[in-house]
């Protein structure tokens, strides 16, 4: 049994260790599998924001980390064919900087999460699952309709965006610019749930109308978190497009948000990083279990259940002591 | 003697539920170093109208005026921030978190996001040492590091009130606080509202009587959401109408 900050350290450590361990054997499949752990990562413990500590189950999280998927990959794709894009009081031409398009991606979702989430907060239980899941839904069918950016076969980025002079298209570079990230999310993340607000985030999860009784509208205190949420998994979604070079509605899809909250529920919802867990878990269950059979999914589901009937703290419960 | 000062003002509160009448035509005030207590039956609508004076449900008429100001368009938060602050007849502790943390986020709250959001969850040692003396009134002091969910019954109600109190009311409302409280329990609690109510008027729904009778300045009874009785305990004590609504003729 762990602390919690050990638990943080040698989960981060681990991922980072099976990367370098990928570069030094020269199996760069290892470091793509690392960076996609540290991709779906973050936006796990993103959800986990809202879903562990404020008690908000969000089944259209895919939303945020497709807008932020295709915002991003719309920005590269104009950068790359020249084509502007004409926005009334200015011509877009696109960029091929990553730090801009991040930027891009996490002020889309921050929006999109503000509107859905100032609806859907209204509502709580079956119906904010539900309402989360139909804007959700909404988006996928509107990119699958977008026949300008591929509709049903997605968008193709060839190249991935540019970063200061690293050359990203090296795996472990680009490895390493999702780990950077992922260590500032933690810092961004840890300081949310430990200040002031965290902690009355967790208190409208147990109790709002308490909350209410002690002078906070818990309203804003949620929205406040989704907002947070969303733009973190708008990066996140950002991220998956230069890793990917390739974005499409699959991204958007319900069958994503679900892996979301699979991550939160194999990692254990209780700890903010629990999620990270849980996204090495799935990854490595992917990889081996599909190796083994075709229908990895069931095992999955096998282990699902399993997880939620003896561990309902998920992997991350068994390791940290309380 | 302080001047008399009315803090709280109820004038012709009528409220339905459906067809249900909850409550009807009740006009009351609560004067500053005053203990009024409601007393009535179950469903009397006591639970009722501390919401409407809290704000958390808008009487359907009448008129809620909290220090000299009409507060009816004003949100349960607003009047929270106003010096109005209530406490739960069922314990709404956060059960997650310490007895400490509990009274720390009574402490904590503001009303902006931002503040919020740039400040740790920690105590400075202005803070923890009010926040260990109001444990202390309600002696609570030894179980600050105590998870309250594994509270007693009677700590927890304890831990309501202490979180209502660490907010600094101007007018503390307050449901059932005596429910589950054993008699030891019990007689201490009425010493602390004794000298709580010295400096800050207290509304008291109560059906613990020996309590009532040994804080009350004055008593309200309620029955069917109307108010048949009002007045001194000793008042209280000899009306026949109360006796037979309420206190089964046996006082
Ligand atoms: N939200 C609501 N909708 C409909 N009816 C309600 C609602 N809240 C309370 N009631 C009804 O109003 C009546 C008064 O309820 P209230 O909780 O105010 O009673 P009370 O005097 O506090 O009773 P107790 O002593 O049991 O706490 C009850 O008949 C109750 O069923
Ligand atoms: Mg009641």
């Amino acid at each position: 049994m762990l602390t919690e900050k050990k638990f943080n350290l040698i989960i981060v450590l681990g991922i980072f260790a099976f990367s370098l361990i990928g570069y030094v054997i020269n199996e760069p499949y290892f470091i793509t599998l690392a960076t996609k752990i540290v991709i779906l990562g973050i936006a796990g413990c993103a959800l986990n924001l809202i879903l562990g500590f404020g008690g908000m189950v969000s089944f259209g999280h895919a939303m945020f980390f497709g807008i932020g998927s295709y915002v991003a990959a719309i920005s590269a794709f104009h950068s790359m064919n020249g084509e502007t894009i004409d926005l009334i009081f200015f011509d877009f031409n696109g960029s091929s900087q990553m730090l801009f398009n991040w930027f891009l991606a996490v002020i889309f979702s921050m929006f999109f999460a503000l509107v859905v989430g100032s609806i859907s907060i209204r509502t709580s239980g079956v119906y904010f699952i539900m309402i989360t899941l139909a804007f959700a839904q909404m988006t996928y069918y509107f990119s699958v309709g977008w026949t300008k950016y591929g509709g049903e076969d997605g968008l193709s980025t060839y190249v991935r965006n540019d970063l200061f002079s690293i050359n990203t298209m090296l795996p472990l570079n680009f490895f390493i610019i999702c780990f950077a990230c992922l260590c500032v999310v933690w810092f961004i993340l840890n300081w949310v749930i430990n200040s002031n607000f965290g902690n009355f985030l967790k208190g409208c999860k147990e109790n709002e109308e308490k909350m209410r009784s002690l002078g906070l509208n818990p309203y804003t205190l949620k929205l406040t978190a989704f907002v947070i949420s969303g733009a973190i998994t708008g990066l996140a979604g950002a991220l998956y497009v230069d890793l990917n070079r390739f974005v499409s509605p699959t991204s958007l899809s319900w069958q994503t948000s679900g892996e979301l909250i699979v991550l939160v529920i194999l990692g254990g919802s209780a700890r903010l990083f629990g999620p990270l867990l849980g996204a090495i878990v799935f990854i490595l269950l992917e990889q081996f279990l599909g190796e083994v059979t075709e229908n990895w999914q069931f095992w999955l589901g096998v282990i699902l259940v399993l997880i939620v009937l003896y561990f309902p703290k998920g992997v991350s419960g068994l390791i940290i002591k309380d | 003697m302080a001047e008399k000062k009315e803090i709280l003002k109820l004038s012709g509160i009528n409220k339905c539920f459906g067809n249900v009448v909850v409550a009807k035509d009740i006009s009351l005030t609560v004067i500053s170093n005053q203990l009024h207590a409601l007393i009535g039956p179950n469903g009397a609508g006591k639970t009722t109208l501390i919401k409407m004076i809290s704000g958390e449900l808008k009487p359907d008429q009448g008129v809620v005026t909290l220090l000299d100001r009409r507060v009816n368009h004003l949100s349960e938060i607003a009047r929270v921030h106003r010096g109005c602050i209530r406490s739960f007849q069922v314990s709404s502790i956060i059960g997650s978190m310490t007895v400490f943390e509990n009274i720390l986020l009574a402490v904590k709250h503001k009303r902006s996001i931002l503040k919020m959001l740039f400040r740790k969850f920690q105590s400075n040692s202005s803070e923890s040492s009010f926040v260990y003396q109001t444990l202390n009134q309600l002696s609570l002091e030894t179980l600050g590091t105590k998870v309250a969910s594994t509270l007693s019954h009677g700590d927890k109600r304890k831990l309501e009130l202490a979180m209502a109190l660490a907010m600094r009311p101007k007018i503390l409302l307050l449901d059932e606080p005596f429910a589950g409280l054993d008699q030891a329990e019990s007689s201490k609690l009425i010493e602390l509202l004794k000298s709580i109510k010295k400096i800050m008027p207290i509304f008291l729904i109560e059906h613990d009587m020996q309590a009532v009778f040994a804080l009350a300045d004055k008593i309200s009874v309620l029955n069917e959401g109307e108010i048949i009785e009002s007045g001194s305990v000793e008042k209280i004590r000899r009306s026949k109408l109360v006796q037979n609504a309420y206190l089964g003729g046996d006082l």
